[in-house]
């Protein structure tokens, strides 16, 4: 007896403490899940500020987004190659950039998140770093990024060289070689340094100065207490202000001081642990957690009991984690914490660690204990019944205190003793006295006040324990047994009501004052206030309004008209219509095996199934199932009792579990905005970050199957989402993303689209943005309305040329008609003219003057003779064979030497050889020839020369005639110009040529024609 | 002494400048998501019947505007410049700088006005006319920043033109003397600055080019009623029309990112506008003697210089209001491009009739004099 009561007292004990350390609970990320977590060996992790985490694994760099880790390698043709191996830092350098520690390979760069580039910033030190030195990258709050080497110092990045130099930053004398462990006090503005052979170092921002134990003039405490601080290995300074310092001599000693230096006892807790450990620097979060990890070691402080709780590790941890080395530990922006260790990622479930969730599985150490019901007394304290170990007792936090109920316990046998404290049920009286419902009929009544206990036992219970105890409005208690009775006691006796005939678990009053009650196997019972009468009965075999199955554990009142029985599946039971409704399995209900229903004060309707903890809101019909990623782990076995508390708190409990939660943690909160976490086109993932900052993503026409992967970077909320989609253009409405968090769209037509997507929780709270991609995808150019138009604008273009040409062709044929009417007009009309009236002259004297006569024939001869040399001309230079120099040259020379050699003039005719290559236009040629015919004829009429020259040459462009005589010559400046000389300017004029005239009287004639040729 | 012009040509110059400032209108009326539009501008938004028309209108066959007025300007100013140069400044200093501090303060009392009711308040913010982006009431704003608006940043954005015309008259003696004397590398020098939108110190860029232009072929004697020879109407009116056809499809359809697009754009606007001056000058002749026959069109151009004063910001509030009230109607856009220039039209007609009639003398510093000799008064 002594050694149950022994344990009993632990027991409680124990509870207590757990209660206030209960410990975080872990969710494991692995290789093994299949979304592409590269090695479970992680390094490190770093959560940007779009929520994005970065992860650097044994296999380089990756990005997760709640649904899937992102393999990282350098796409740009200059990039540095990035490295698939062990990334064991990962520092941020700005927004769009981070740097990456590649220590075992001694490789440190950046990497452009937009660009996908890589940089390898090289290490440039005075002396060499031994092989095999650990390097530590950091980055303090001015933004100087520093790499310790371990036994050789600190370099600097210097961001001109792009590279880590040694400039001694930080003074640092000589000796003094800082470990890992130094830490940027930046309230002070210094820095510490461990530097385990001296000690500790400060290197004071402002006076530039470095304080050591050697050199104190402030005074630092922590530098005067030598002996403690020698092989300092790690230091830290919380938001309390208080310095954590670990050393290294023969072991790791850990130290916390306050701001005066004296040692304060909060490393409590950290020297428990089974097995060789080494701790890191201490990490704290935003809410002042203080974690403290490294190899076999991971705890946090907790503010209560100011002592560290360790995390066992290995596959029987309760808190479901299993490491041999934390590498980093992280805060994202949800306020969970992230885990970087050589077993995978792991990330701390909402509100577990923080008492919002108490959450504890009993466990053999304690020899287990079965929870039966609970109880909130009107004065706030929680009293909870066990089988065998009496009554917990508890106050309103949850700290165990005693409530002297055995105090007064008579002596009874042993096995009476027993039975009293193997207790059921608990109910308080609206007189205060708390009913105890006890094993073979027994029962207690407790009188807080007085702290009197009475311990009864009656005949109306036959020896058949209690199993429930309620009461309803009038005052009367109704009580259950296992034998199936129901009993009722109005303050004076009881009073067998009904005989079920089989265990009655559960008595529900309703606000109407019905009883309901579930005799086990036999359905649903509704009672007349008074219990006698049997109002309605459901069962599983009724022809109509059936419930699931017949044997149900929990019934409750939803609202007004509506029962709910946990009868396997949950039965909705209208009372008013007599109506049933299922919630099943297939609607989403973790299992048809309903264990506890509690309805909370929002009318939310909490459900315990064997598989676990669910939520079913009425309004919305939706079900949420709540598991370890909330923090809830023992949910399934806390099947036996369940209590709503007058602080909002839900309870449940059973074998060796007990749940203990606000249901208000467990609500969702704004769902965040989704965000487009990568863009595939084919299978190249696109850097998303660039595409997105464009207003719109242009893709070609032949990038028109891509997919767009989507997500809301909350971490805690990512299985509670449900995103719906839609491509305007492509898409009539919203598409629902059934658990997969990305679409894939295939050959769209060129054009405007837009992506939309937002998430909804399953409480139906949207998004607070829709989140839009503008995408246009460019037709082929020959398919644009540019290419077209210019299409239309050059065939308009070359009508008009065609248009244009036609014009011209026709012009130049009415042209040339003119000119050939002209000549026959001028040359022919005037000639023949001439002609006629001298035929008439000679014909009127032929008889009377035949002298006359002859002198008319003589004239008409001539002018028939120039008509015809007039009309030769014309001819020929109509006829296109003439069309070149040698046959306007020949025909020259021809005319020259026919005229001059009539006179007996002797003539000189040179033609230069460039001149063949020439073409003349048929005007030009024309007139070309006309001009030396008339100056040929001069020279022959005129001139009385016995010598004429005449040279055709070519000169800068211009085609050059000259004409010359050793005749008499002229004066010049004095000859009218009459029809000859006239004729030979206005041809030279036509030809856009120039003519000259050079004689004197007794000087000959110089006559020189230049005109432009092409 | 110049040679004076010819009637015809007296007409088709007062012609054209009406033409140039009604049209004004549906330039500053376009309503497309880009606020400012730039030759080279590319459309962030779908091509449909509407955005396009307003493209293509604002920004492609309406661009001959300003050169022409500003070969007007720089035509007539060289006509007169046997004036002495103090004298000729001096009247440009009342014909343009006083009009200029006129209407940039009735710009801020019409902006202030609509700023006293809430529905108008909300279409002068949405219009974010503000050329310091501060689209507070003024009340918000104070008396610094409403002077610094008067004098520096008007309200009524058009008003550029006539502060850059108004230095170009300052410097006209240094203009002429390049004109004449260097007339090849000045073209050039000046053709870039507006190809590229450039400023030369506190020379406005945009319209020195054709301002020189004016002053060249008044100088050269050149006959500008009759079309030269080598021109052809069809290649005019083809580049003009085809070119801004073209151009506006690219802005819709090419890398807005791309500088092959900005070149391109660049070029099509600069032939085309070039085009389109020598295309409307010389192929609208039979319209401008049609209209100039009538003394309801010539008293109507008499307003010429008070629409060009009035007409902004008011199209831009008014446009920002019709989207309030109508943006429920179909194919509200274009309705609203095509109706909100038409009633400020007739507003700034007949508020400039009742100036002129009622107040003369504040119509005529408004205007700087234009406006008195008019065939209807």
């Amino acid at each position: 007896m002594k050694k149950a009561l022994g344990l009993i007292g632990f027991t409680l004990c124990s509870f207590t403490v757990l209660l206030a350390q209960q410990g975080f609970t872990f969710n494991r990320i692995s290789t093994e899940d299949g979304i592409g977590l590269a090695s479970n060996v992680v390094y490190a992790t770093y959560q940007d500020t779009k929520g994005f985490i970065w992860v650097g694994t044994a296999n380089g760099l990756q990005r997760f987004d709640g649904s899937k880790f992102i393999q990282y390698s350098a796409t740009d043709p200059v990039s540095h190659t990035l490295p698939v191996s062990d990334l064991t830092q990962i520092v941020p350098s700005d927004n769009n950039s981070l740097w990456l520690s590649f220590s075992l390979k001694q490789e440190f760069g950046i990497f452009n998140l937009s660009t996908f580039r890589y940089t390898v910033i090289p290490i440039k030190p005075l002396r060499q770093i031994a092989p095999g030195a650990s390097f530590k990258l950091w980055k303090d709050s001015k933004g100087q990024v520093f790499l310790s080497a371990l036994n050789y110092g600190i370099l600097h990045f210097d961001r001109k060289r792009m590279a880590f130099v040694d400039d001694n930053y930080f003074n640092l004398p000589e000796g003094y070689i800082p470990t890992h462990g130094n830490f940027e006090d930046t309230v002070k503005h210094q820095y510490w340094f461990t530097c385990n052979k001296k000690g500790l170092a400060v290197y004071d921002e402002r006076t530039r100065e470095v304080y050591t134990s050697d050199h104190n003039p402030k005074n630092i405490p922590l530098l005067n207490n030598r002996k403690l601080t020698l092989g300092a290995s790690e230091t830290f300074i919380d938001s309390k202000r208080r310095q954590w310092l670990f050393c290294w001599t023969t072991m790791q000693y850990k130290f916390c001081f306050d701001s005066t230096g004296k040692v304060l006892q909060d490393t409590a807790g950290l020297n428990y642990n089974p097995d060789y450990n080494e701790m890191r620097t201490p990490y704290e979060t935003r809410q002042g957690v203080i974690w403290v990890y490294g190899v076999n070691a991971l705890y946090n402080y907790d503010r209560d009991t100011r002592s560290f709780y360790y995390y066992e590790h290995g596959a029987r941890s309760p808190h479901g984690i299993d490491y041999q080395t934390v590498f980093q530990v992280m805060e994202d922006h949800d306020g969970s914490v992230w885990l970087a260790t050589d077993n995978g990622l792991y990330f701390t479930s909402p509100g577990s660690g923080s008492n919002g969730v108490v959450d504890k599985l009993f466990g053999e150490k304690t020899g287990g204990v079965e929870f039966t019901d609970i109880l909130e007394l009107k004065t706030g304290q929680i009293w909870l019944s066990t089988w065998g170990m009496g009554i917990f007792t508890l106050t309103r936090d949850m700290k165990n205190y005693e409530a002297g109920i055995y105090n007064n316990m008579p002596s009874f046998d042993d096995l009476t003793t027993v039975q009293y404290r193997q207790t059921w049920a608990l109910y308080q009286h609206t007189d205060g006295r708390i009913w105890i419902g006890c094993q073979a009929g027994h029962y207690i009544i407790h009188d807080p006040v007085n702290g009197k206990s009475r311990f009864l036992t009656d005949p109306v219970f036959h020896q058949s324990t209690i199993r429930y105890i309620t009461g309803d409005k009038k005052g009367n208690i109704w009580l259950s047994n296992m034998r199936g009775d129901l009993i009722s006691y109005d303050g004076k006796q009881f009073r067998l009501v009904q005989e079920m005939g089989s265990m009655i678990t559960k008595i529900l009053i309703d606000d109407e004052g019905l009883i309901w009650l579930s005799p086990l196997g036999k359905g649903l019972y509704c009672l007349s206030a008074d219990g006698k009468k049997v109002l309605k009965r459901y069962t599983a075999t009724a022809p109509d309004n059936r419930l699931f199955m017949n044997t149900g554990r929990d019934i409750d009142q939803l609202n007004d008209s509506v029962i709910v029985f946990g009868a396997g599946a949950m039965n909705f039971v209208n009372k008013k219509s007599g109506k049933v409704r299922w919630l099943t399995f297939n609607d989403g209900l973790p299992g048809n095996t309903i264990q506890r229903i509690r309805v909370d004060s929002d009318g939310y309707l909490w459900m315990i199934t064997l598989n676990g903890l669910c939520r079913y809101n009425p309004s919305t019909g939706r079900i949420t199932p709540y598991g370890r990623k909330d923090g809830i782990t023992v949910a399934h076995r806390t099947v036996e009792a369940d209590y709503f508390t007058s602080t909002g708190n839900l309870m449940f409990a059973g074998a060796n579990a007990l749940l203990y939660f606000k249901p208000s943690m467990l609500r969702s909160p704004q769902p965040p905005d989704v965000t487009i976490t990568d863009f595939k086109i084919f299978n190249t993932y696109i850097p998303v970050d660039s595409l997105l900052a464009l207003p719109r993503v242009q893709l070609n026409s032949g990038q028109n199957s891509f997919s767009i992967y989507f997500a809301a970077l909350s971490y805690l909320e990512r299985d509670k989402l449900t995103y719906y989609y839609r491509m305007t253009g492509v898409d009539t409405g919203w598409v629902k993303a059934d658990r997969q968090w990305y679409v894939n769209y295939s050959l769209l037509p060129p054009g405007n689209y837009t992506f939309s997507v937002y998430c909804e929780d399953i409480d139906g709270l949207r998004s607070n943005n829709i989140t839009q991609v503008s995408i246009y995808i460019k037709p082929p150019f020959w398919r644009t309305y540019w290419f077209m138009s210019t299409m239309l604008f050059l065939v308009a273009l070359v009508i008009y040329v065609f248009h244009s040409m036609r014009v011209n062709r026709l012009l130049a044929v009415e042209k040339l008609r003119n000119r050939v009417a002209r000549d026959l007009h001028d040359d022919m009309g005037s000639t023949l003219s001439t002609i006629n009236i001298l035929s008439s002259m000679a014909k009127s004297r032929m008889l009377t003057d035949p002298i006359k006569t002859g002198e008319y024939l003589g004239k008409i001869s001539d002018n028939s003779q120039r008509m015809m040399d007039a009309m030769d001309d014309i001819v020929w230079s109509i006829k296109p064979s003439n069309d070149s120099m040698q046959k306007i040259v020949a025909r020259m020379r021809e005319f020259a030497t026919s005229v001059l050699e009539a006179k007996e003039i002797e003539f000189d005719f040179r033609v230069d050889e460039s001149v063949f290559d020439l073409t003349l236009n048929m005007e030009a040629r024309r007139d070309f020839f006309l001009v030396f015919k008339e100056a040929i004829n001069n020279a022959a009429k005129y001139s009385g020369a016995s010598m004429v020259v005449s040279r055709i040459g070519l000169h800068h462009k211009r085609l050059v005639l000259l004409v010359e005589d050793n005749g008499i010559g002229f004066d010049a400046e004095s000859a009218d110009s009459g029809n000859g000389l006239g004729n030979m300017q206005k041809r030279a004029d036509a030809m856009r040529g120039r003519l000259q005239f050079i004689s004197r009287p007794g000087e000959g004639t110089h006559v020189t024609l230049n005109i432009p040729v092409q | 002494m110049p040679a004076p012009i010819s009637r015809f040509l007296s007409q088709k110059l007062r012609f054209y400048t009406f033409i140039c400032i009604a049209l004004l209108l549906f330039v500053h009326g376009y309503n497309l998501n880009q606020t400012f539009l730039q030759p080279f501008t590319t459309v962030q938004e779908p091509l449909t019947f509407t955005s396009f028309f307003e493209y293509f209108v604002a920004n492609g066959i309406l661009r001959f505007r300003i050169p022409l007025l500003f070969i007007i300007s720089g035509y007539i100013y060289a006509l007169k410049d046997n004036q002495g140069y103090g004298t000729q400044v001096k009247k440009r200093a009342i014909s343009l700088l006083i009009p200029y501090l006129i209407w940039s303060a009735i710009g801020l009392a019409i902006t202030w006005l609509w700023q006293q009711n809430p529905v108008t308040a909300r279409a002068v913010f949405e219009s974010k006319l503000d050329q310091l982006g501060d689209n507070r009431p003024y009340a918000a704003i104070g008396w610094g920043g409403i002077l610094f608006r008067w004098v520096a940043a008007p309200i009524a954005f058009q008003l550029w033109f006539i502060l850059a015309l108004f230095l170009y008259d300052v410097c006209y003696p240094l203009i002429r003397w390049l004109v004449t004397k260097y007339p090849i590398p000045w073209f050039i020098f000046t053709l870039a600055l507006w190809a590229y939108e450039l400023s030369f110190l506190v020379i406005d860029g945009r319209g020195l080019f054709f301002f020189s232009i004016g002053i060249w072929f008044q100088k050269m004697n050149v006959n500008l009623e009759r079309k030269p020879k080598w021109i052809s109407m069809y290649i005019a009116w083809l580049l003009f029309i085809g070119l801004s056809v073209i151009k506006t499809f690219m802005a819709f359809e090419l890398d807005p990112e791309s500088k092959l697009t900005y070149a391109l754009l660049s070029i099509l606007h600069s032939v085309s506008v070039i085009a389109g001056i020598i295309a409307v000058w010389y192929g609208a002749d039979r319209v401008v003697k049609w209209c100039m026959r009538r003394p309801e069109f010539v008293w109507l151009t008499g307003f010429s210089f008070f629409i060009f004063g009035l007409h902004a910001p008011l199209v831009v509030y008014l446009t920002r209001l019709f989207y309030i009230f109508f943006h429920t109607v179909p194919n509200y856009r274009l309705m609203t491009y095509l109706v909100v220039p038409g009633i400020v039209f007739v507003f700034c007609v007949l508020m400039g009739a009742a100036t002129r009639k009622l107040v003369p003398q504040l119509y005529r510093w408004a205007t700087g004099g234009r406006g008195f000799r008019t065939g209807m008064q």
